[in-house]
């Protein structure tokens, strides 16, 4: 290990100090390391100043062990790298800012006969409010040619992908739904629930592609909830934006089969008819916009949360105060400051499964 | 109106146009898949001249409707292509033919450069690696020592001054797929012992000395910024000498960094001896902790600078584009 030069952390990986202990965030590698808050502090205070001899004498020599079994931790997961003071002024941290280009990311449509009268208009419009991603989900069980007919509509959409939720139909086979699927590039995923069987269809040359037959029933309107960190994302776009928006809210609406506007399918609050109003003036509801910032830096126990920039919290929260203070009524599994998740004793060992990038990565070949 | 020029598959452009229909630009999309026949009407008449370009199922594009020419990529494909058969004239016939195609190519970037505002432009295409090096050595650069030779004895006595040596295309080099196997030119060590089995005399090649890198950098520059970062490929053997051999379980480190100002100027002052309003650059610093240039290219990706420093450089290319739109100003008749 250099003991004699100045250490930095790599611009990619970023502290975030939660009430009992710390995360490392990798946002490159998308991988993230707990550590102590006391290891957090010393990064802080010293990255880009110290050397690991200076910070040992820093401490008078008192801590060298642990501070040689944190740094050869750091090391060892290629968080740090060493470098002369002269060069300090070269690796300037990542700004954090959050741009997008439209005012919708994520639209979830409930597919019924509304739909199928108006899928041109309501396509055009969350089109030209800049959704890419779309959620089609049948409430019942649908026939093959139904689904692949709908698909039809995105042939020559701008939409980058579609998520389908369906309920089981024998015409559903699986080798159909595998040739649709591969046909589609834009089909992400294709859940059908209240199948005979229980399967994961992974598929070779499917890239991120994926069919999922599950015997359980799906209710579409009940708040799925989180037991684990398992479904949070660490990516450096969920990560800017959850510094400055609600990273589940921002940017996604759901429309009701009877074209009402929610924040999201099993939420109760309704905002208006898209039938009545053109989708964008409905969305100058000021309560909207108001969730979509409600940050977990101004939201009460998140705020002090070590997953904050990760967690896809679907919980709706409450403003308390003019100061945009936000608070939840019902609480998270997961308490920052014991540590531990309702569900387990000791989260300690907990292993983070963060799903893949959504965009293609750019492999470069010389031309 | 934007007219954009790039290759069907290129994301980076898919990402630039979300950004101008969030802007609400107006832009067409032409790809190098695209049949598209052009006219060119060059008359007497002062002005400029009457371009036409019609894709099949789009309307005409007039060149008086366009205001901001963005190439990215790829070329107007030559949808014509009437012979057919072995005979030994068709050969000298299709070469003939791709000539005149490349040749009007050139003309509708010569024609969009001298009116419309652009950025990039077809000729970047055929930037030559030996001038580049060479006028960046002039203009106060670093570069790697470097050789061009048709004997083995050149090398060896470039190798015995500098005993680790890379070769790489002076060209673009090339990529072609038979069956499932992709091929493609890659950056190669060469030290004595490979040298050893070359004959005598061989066919142009470009031998560069090795680099001792700290780190190497990726610079995107538009207009007259710099957009860089810097990757850390000497940790991995994988990928120290070429970043490119990505390593895809535990990809390079890539973050922002902040270049000295000379270095910069340096910089600034080649992309205009080029002409060359947008592109990447490579850099290495040496393990002494030298600036030294490696190259330019025009239309190389910029995602992976993009992406990992936050720089949403998508945006700012729609947002210079728009800007060029209502810059234009054309020569009034
Ligand atoms: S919702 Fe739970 S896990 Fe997420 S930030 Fe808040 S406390 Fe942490």
């Amino acid at each position: 290990m250099n003991e004699t030069q100045i250490f930095k952390l790599y611009a990619c990986c970023h502290l975030v100090s939660g009430s009992t202990r710390s995360i490392i965030y990798d946002l490159q590698r998308k991988e993230c390391e707990f550590i102590p808050n006391i290891l957090a502090e010393i990064i802080e205070k010293f990255d880009g100043i110290k050397s690991i001899s200076e910070i040992k004498q820093f401490y008078e020599s008192e801590y060298d062990d642990t501070i040689d079994e944190y740094f050869s931790f750091l090391v060892n997961h290629e968080f740090i790298f060493f470098l002369a003071g002269s060069e300090n002024y070269r690796f300037p941290k990542i700004d954090l800012s959050f741009r997008q280009p439209g005012v919708l990311s994520q639209v979830t449509i409930v597919v019924d006969t509304l739909f199928d009268e108006r899928s041109q208009v309501i396509l055009a419009e969350i089109t030209e409010l800049g959704c890419r991603d779309i959620q089609l989900i049948y409430l019942t069980a649908t026939c093959f040619s139904k689904i692949a007919s709908d698909l039809e509509h995105f042939s020559q959409s701008a939409f980058n992908s579609i998520e389908i939720i369906s309920g089981y139909d024998p015409t559903l086979h699986r080798d159909e739904v595998i040739k649709l699927v591969q046909e589609s590039h834009r089909i992400s995923c294709w859940l059908i629930h209240s199948a005979p069987i229980t399967e994961r269809v992974r598929e070779q040359h499917f890239g991120m592609q994926e069919i999922i037959y599950s015997e359980k029933v799906y209710d579409a309107y009940a708040r799925p909830e989180f037991t684990n960190a398992a479904g949070f994302k660490l990516n450096i776009e969920s990560f800017t934006e959850s510094h400055h928006k609600n990273a589940f809210y921002n940017g996604r609406i759901c429309i009701d089969k009877k074209g009402e506007l929610k924040t999201a399918l099993f939420n109760q609050e309704l905002f208006g008819n898209i039938t009545e109003n053109p989708i964008r003036k409905l969305l100058e509801d000021p309560r909207i916009e108001l969730l979509w910032n409600s940050k977990k830096d101004n939201t009460a126990i998140c705020k002090e949360c070590e997953f904050r920039y990760m967690c896809q919290d679907n919980r709706l929260p409450l403003k308390i105060d003019e100061a945009e203070t936000w608070a939840h009524q019902v609480p998270c599994h997961y308490n920052p400051y014991t540590a531990e998740w309702a569900n387990e004793e000791k989260c300690i060992d907990l292993v983070l499964k963060t799903s893949p990038p959504r965009t293609p990565p750019d492999t470069e070949l010389p031309k | 109106m934007i007219v954009i020029l790039s290759s069907s598959s290129d994301f980076s452009t898919s990402q630039v146009i979300d950004w101008l229909l969030f802007y609400k630009a107006g832009f067409v999309r032409l790809s190098d898949e695209d049949a598209l026949d052009i006219q060119i009407s060059l008359t007497n008449e002062s002005g400029p001249s009457d371009t036409t370009i019609t894709c099949p199922g789009k309307d005409p594009i007039s060149f008086a409707a366009i205001n901001t020419y963005w190439y990215r990529r790829g070329f107007v494909r030559n949808t014509y292509s009437p012979l057919s058969g072995n005979n030994p004239q068709s050969t000298y016939i299709s070469r003939f033919i791709f000539e005149e195609h490349q040749a009007v190519n050139e003309a509708l970037n010569a024609l969009f450069k001298s009116d419309i505002n652009h950025l990039g432009a077809f000729k970047d295409n055929f930037l030559n690696k030996l001038d580049v090096l060479n006028a960046a050595r002039r203009l106060g650069l670093q570069i790697p020592n470097t050789l061009v030779t048709t004997q083995k004895k050149d090398i060896e006595s470039f190798i015995e001054r500098f005993p680790k040596c890379i070769t790489k295309a002076i060209t673009n080099g090339f990529t072609f797929k038979i069956k499932e196997t992709t091929y493609f030119l890659h950056t190669i060590a060469l030290d004595a012992t490979k040298v050893e089995g070359f004959p005598e005399r061989f066919p142009s090649i470009l031998v560069q000395e090795q680099l001792p890198k700290k780190y190497e950098l990726r610079i995107f520059f538009l207009k007259d910024k710099f957009y860089s970062s810097v990757i850390f490929s000497q940790n991995d053997p994988k990928t120290s000498l070429d970043f490119r051999n990505y390593n895809n379980e535990k990809p390079n480190r890539v973050c922002p960094f902040t270049l000295p100002e000379t270095i910069e100027q340096n910089l600034r002052n080649l992309m205009q001896h080029f002409d060359i309003k947008t592109g990447s650059i490579d850099l290495v610093v040496t393990e002494d902790d030298r600036f030294v240039f490696l190259e330019v290219n025009p239309i190389g990706q910029f995602r992976q600078v993009s992406n990992p420093c936050n720089y949403y450089l998508e945006e700012k290319i729609a947002k210079t584009l728009i800007d060029y739109g209502e810059k234009t100003v054309r020569a009034i008749a």
